[in-house]
């Protein structure tokens, strides 16, 4: 499954033809001059400058839908079918092509807004209004993740033509593909260097990787994991088993050994029946593959297409089935290992080879004052037999764990707090005002307006802009930076803390990781031509803008700005909804948004993918629980069936035994849900942590929904745990005493 | 008194379409304070016969009826209970709770049956450890003790919750011929005190120690066999009932 998902997405980027560089771009630019400065630098294969009309989202309805796009955080671009490369796909992987008429939409909005082929999409301009038909849907490398906020619409160049007449501006990509993409920082380096436009935000290959990974990285990642904890589990299980069948069996094998069968004999007697069954588990898992890949990958098949059906992606799941084969013949072998210390003697006299028998301990049933008998007697069999119960706290552990851990994330992405590893302080609204001709105008006019609202409690304008970062080796690179006072919305910072003086910076995690920069250290920045050192004053977390942000108080220079977002808070007895449709009618193309939509929108995708994510470990997690506490259970009352015929013939009600191993189940559980929560909290936080570093987000603190995680997730597997215990303890009723006290 | 009544009980086992009779049309009654003990050829079924009459396992037909109950009309609850309160049963081989100590082990039917307060089960278990001579091992392991031992422990546990009957499976079976010697002096002397007692048994010894001895063959009670009351342990009249008997089962062709 990993390799069709890592298939999957490599297809995407050769059909598409992926550009290695794009530096987006709006206002005047010079065709010629870029296409000449290409064919000198030596590095450039080929490149293109693609024009994309911006369109409102104000404008814009989907299907039948009364509402316009205007809160929707995303950016509409109105594009052609490229030519040359960077090719914009439909869901066969071909290019798009669409008639006069017709559209193509990203399949983000696919998803977002259930659309389908023949759906109608309107452009309501002042001067007139276009209407859609969507005639397929858009994979885009560069733009498909919902961490973009920009997606490409792919139209006909005669409606194009007329869109552009309409809208007025354009915007342009400088794409670049290189001969070499392995060069990437050199051509990088050049480009900067270059008198080529660069006030707008500048993606590489690897960015585009990075970003398609994130969402279905991250199932990835899970399935991964839930993977090794199945192998982990299913190994435990085989020892359990094998041992319990040794120590069954162990007569017998002394039998075999007094007759004159030598070890290896003996082990291949057993060996030879894990063979056939794992040989038959790994055939069958790689045929089983097969189906459940399309239920766990809707979105990698969606976002990405489905892999060609090369000989090499059905090798790979084939050497992935024959190593679990391998290494369950190996972990059989090493359990088999035990034969070579017992003599036949041994084996005829003990009847047991140490592992699953009962160990002493002090409990005293005359001393237990409080405790129903069953429950006392199931609580003592666990701590006399705790080395074969492992197994099944084990299980529990893995259960509660890949039951919360997702549970928690899920709940911390969607909490309101989670704005903070996207570099925002906490705000009730939030405006950007994108780049465009007469954005600076636009953005004192509403400074001036917040100014004057009553309604406003405070406000915090935060300029973003690009400066020239100068390295150690004297190369410069380029490094966006927020400038304006952080101390009205504070953020929370990893390291130290926010700039307070005119020299101080403060870094993105990703960024200060990629230039080695801590707390206390400096770097020297161009400010308006002239450089400046300025020193780290803390490091925080940022997923936006490929996770590579600044934050400094430096002078504002209109010139080098890319964009601006004021956050501001409202007054206790204004109605937020109200504030944000005055503004948005006031400030008009400016977005206005309150948090909570700017974060479920960029992290939306995200977010249904954790959802899914949390209903397939759910669900291996419940199966997981009733899989192995009824294989545990029914192994255990066969094991001692000797001992509950004893019970019975003094008395025991059949329900007074099946209680013991309830009692033993439910008990082993509570241990393992508390250390898989504690486990959860840590471990797995840690876990998350260290996936979403490479977005930007490092330290991610899990805010906990008691309720859910404390209450539910153990009540359910508690019933589960329960109803399995008691269903598969049946047995015991069937017992015969007198055929069991005869033997 | 009839403590215990069979009629015409038969047990039959299948083994797939295999039908195999074991106990065929058995009529028996045993009186209250009796001491009484099957024998018989192996596999004639007298242990089968003793779990059926028992509670300890189902019969095909017929009825057993235990103190006014019909056994074959119970559900598995009230059966248990008729185990718990009505019955105990020693059997030929150590079957004790392997994880519990000697006292937790004859202790634990009386915390369940709660017929007594926590204080006089002890009371009662330390006075019956007493007089099956094994007052001293109330926190040994059973891996600690003597075979000997064990089966005290066994009857201590039978006997516990003061059942109406005592059922015993070749309680001596497993044990030396001293060790043997002394649990049947026991359970005389248990016998003596009014407890009824039904054992299985291939030792002349054993069967002769108790009052009435019943001959079982190819699943029916074929003959019975009266003798006197054992009253002491002296060992001339005990060798008396032990060559009446051989007599009888030279009779009878065993």
């Amino acid at each position: 499954m990993i390799s069709e998902l890592f298939g999957s997405m490599n297809q995407l980027f050769v059909k598409s033809a992926a550009p290695h560089y794009v530096q987006m771009h709006s206002g005047m630019i010079n065709k010629a001059k870029i296409d000449l400065w290409a064919s000198q630098s030596g590095l450039v294969r080929q490149n293109q400058t693609v024009e994309m009309v911006p369109v409102e989202g104000g404008t814009i309805y989907f299907a039948d839908s009364d509402t316009s796009e205007k809160t929707s955080v995303m950016q509409f671009y109105f594009v052609r079918q490229n030519e040359r490369f960077d090719f914009l796909l439909n869901l066969e992987n071909e290019k798009v092509d669409v008639a006069e008429g017709e559209i193509a939409v990203p399949v983000f909005f696919m998803q977002q807004k259930h659309l389908s082929v023949g759906d109608k999409l309107r452009v309501v301009l002042p001067a007139f209004t276009k209407e859609f038909t969507i005639s397929d849907f858009v994979r885009d490398v560069q733009m498909n993740p919902s961490l973009v906020h920009s997606k490409r619409f792919v139209v006909h160049p005669a409606d194009y033509a007329m869109l552009k007449e309409n809208v007025g501006a354009v915007e342009y990509l400088i794409e670049f593909q290189l001969k070499d993409p392995g060069r990437l920082g050199e051509f990088n380096k050049l480009y900067q260097s270059s008198d080529l436009p660069k006030t707008g935000p500048t993606i590489d290959l690897n960015l585009f990787k990075t970003l398609n990974a994130l969402t279905d990285g991250v199932v990835a990642a899970v399935i991964i994991l839930v993977s090794l904890l199945l192998i982990l589990i299913a190994t435990l299980v085989i020892r359990f088993t094998l041992l319990a069948t040794l120590e069954e069996d162990y007569h017998e094998i002394g039998v075999l050994k007094a007759i004159g069968a030598s070890r290896r004999d003996v082990r291949m007697l057993y060996l030879m029946k894990y063979v056939v069954l794992a040989a038959l588990a790994s055939a069958c898992g790689y045929v089983v593959s097969f189906f459940v890949y399309g239920l766990v990958s809707v979105n990698v098949s969606l976002y990405f297409g489905k892999a060609d059906n090369s000989i090499f992606h059905a090798i790979i799941p084939m050497i992935a089935v024959a190593f679990i084969f391998a290494l369950v013949l190996l972990f059989c072998m090493l359990v088999l290992r035990k034969f070579n210390q017992v003599t036949a003697v041994d084996a005829l006299r003990s009847g047991s080879i140490g592992e699953t028998t009962v160990s002493r301990n002090r409990w005293r049933l005359h001393q237990n004052r409080f405790l129903p008998i069953p429950i006392f007697l199931g609580l003592k069999n666990v701590f006399q037999r705790h080395k074969m119960f492992g197994l099944l706290l084990f299980v529990f552990i893995a259960s509660s764990f890949i039951l919360i851990v997702p549970l928690h994330f899920l709940n911390t992405i969607q909490s309101p707090g989670f704005i903070s590893y996207l570099g925002i302080g906490r705000s009730d609204i939030r405006i950007d005002l994108q780049h465009s001709d007469q954005m600076l105008d636009r953005y004192r006019q509403l400074i001036d307006a917040i100014r004057q609202d009553g309604d406003v409690e405070r406000y915090s304008p935060l300029v973003t802009s690009r400066f020239k970062m100068i390295n150690e080796d004297g190369t410069v690179d380029n490094l966006n930076i927020e400038t304006g006072d952080f101390s009205i919305f504070p953020l929370k910072y990893v390291q130290g803390g926010a700039p307070r003086r005119e020299n101080e910076i403060a870094l993105s995690y990703l960024n200060a990781k990629e230039m080695g920069k801590r707390v206390g250290d400096s770097l020297r920045l161009l400010v308006d031509g002239e450089e400046k050192i300025m020193v780290v004053s803390g490091i925080y977390q940022d997923v936006t803008n490929g996770g590579r942000t600044a934050k400094a108080m430096l002078p504002f220079n209109p010139n080098s700005v890319l964009w601006y977002v004021v956050s501001l808070n409202v007054k206790p007895h204004v109605d937020l909804r109200e504030k944000i449709e005055q503004y948005e009618k006031a400030f008009y193309p400016a977005k206005v948004t309150d948090l909570q939509g700017y974060l479920h929108q960029t992290l939306g995708n995200t977010i249904d993918q954790l959802r899914r994510i949390l209903i397939l470990t759910f669900f291996v997690a419940i199966f997981l629980s009733i899989l192995i506490t009824a294989l545990f259970l029914k192994m255990l009352v066969a094991k001692d069936r000797q001992q509950i015929a004893i019970m019975r013939s003094i008395g025991f009600a059949p329900r007074e035994i099946r209680t013991q191993y309830v009692t033993m189940a439910l008990f082993v559980l509570t241990i393992g849900i508390l250390l898989g929560t504690i486990f959860s909290n840590t471990l797995g936080q840690m876990l998350v942590s260290a996936v979403w570093s490479f977005l930007g987000a490092s330290q991610i603190d899990f805010v906990i929904d008691p309720i859910q995680a404390y209450v539910i997730c153990p009540l359910i597997l508690i019933l589960v745990v329960t109803v399995t215990a008691w269903l598969s303890t049946g047995k015991a009723r069937q017992v015969s005493i007198a055929e069991m006290i005869k033997e | 008194m009839v403590l215990l009544e069979v009629k015409d009980l038969s047990k039959t086992y299948w083994s797939g379409n295999q039908e195999t009779q074991v106990l065929r049309n058995v009529n028996l009654r045993i009186e209250k304070g009796e001491f009484v003990s099957i024998m018989g050829p192996s596999g004639s079924g007298k242990s089968t016969l003793l779990y059926n009459i028992s509670g300890l396992d189902r019969i095909t037909s017929g009825s057993v009826m235990l103190d006014g109950m019909n056994l074959a009309d119970l559900s598995e609850d009230e059966l248990a209970n008729v185990r718990l309160h009505k019955v105990g049963f020693i059997f030929q081989h150590i079957h004790l709770m392997k994880n519990l100590t000697i006292l937790d082990n004859i202790v634990l039917s009386a915390y369940l049956a709660k017929k007594r307060n926590r204080k006089q089960i002890h009371q009662k278990a330390k006075k019956l450890m007493e007089i099956t001579g094994i007052a001293e091992l109330v926190d040994h392991d059973i891996t600690q003790v003597s075979g000997g031992q064990l089966q005290r422990a066994a009857i201590c546990r039978s006997l516990i919750n003061d059942p109406d009957i005592l059922f015993g499976d070749e309680p001596t079976g497993a044990l030396n011929s001293h060790a043997a010697g002394e649990i049947m002096a026991l359970l005389s002397e248990i016998n003596r005190s009014g407890m009824t007692i039904l054992l299985v048994t291939h030792d002349i010894k054993v069967a002769g120690r108790t009052e009435r001895v019943l001959f079982m063959l190819d699943g029916q009670l074929v003959a019975e066999k009266r003798l006197e009351k054992y009253e002491n342990e002296n060992a001339d009249s005990r060798k008396e009932r032990e060559n009446l008997l051989t007599d009888w089962l030279i009779n009878l062709g065993f």
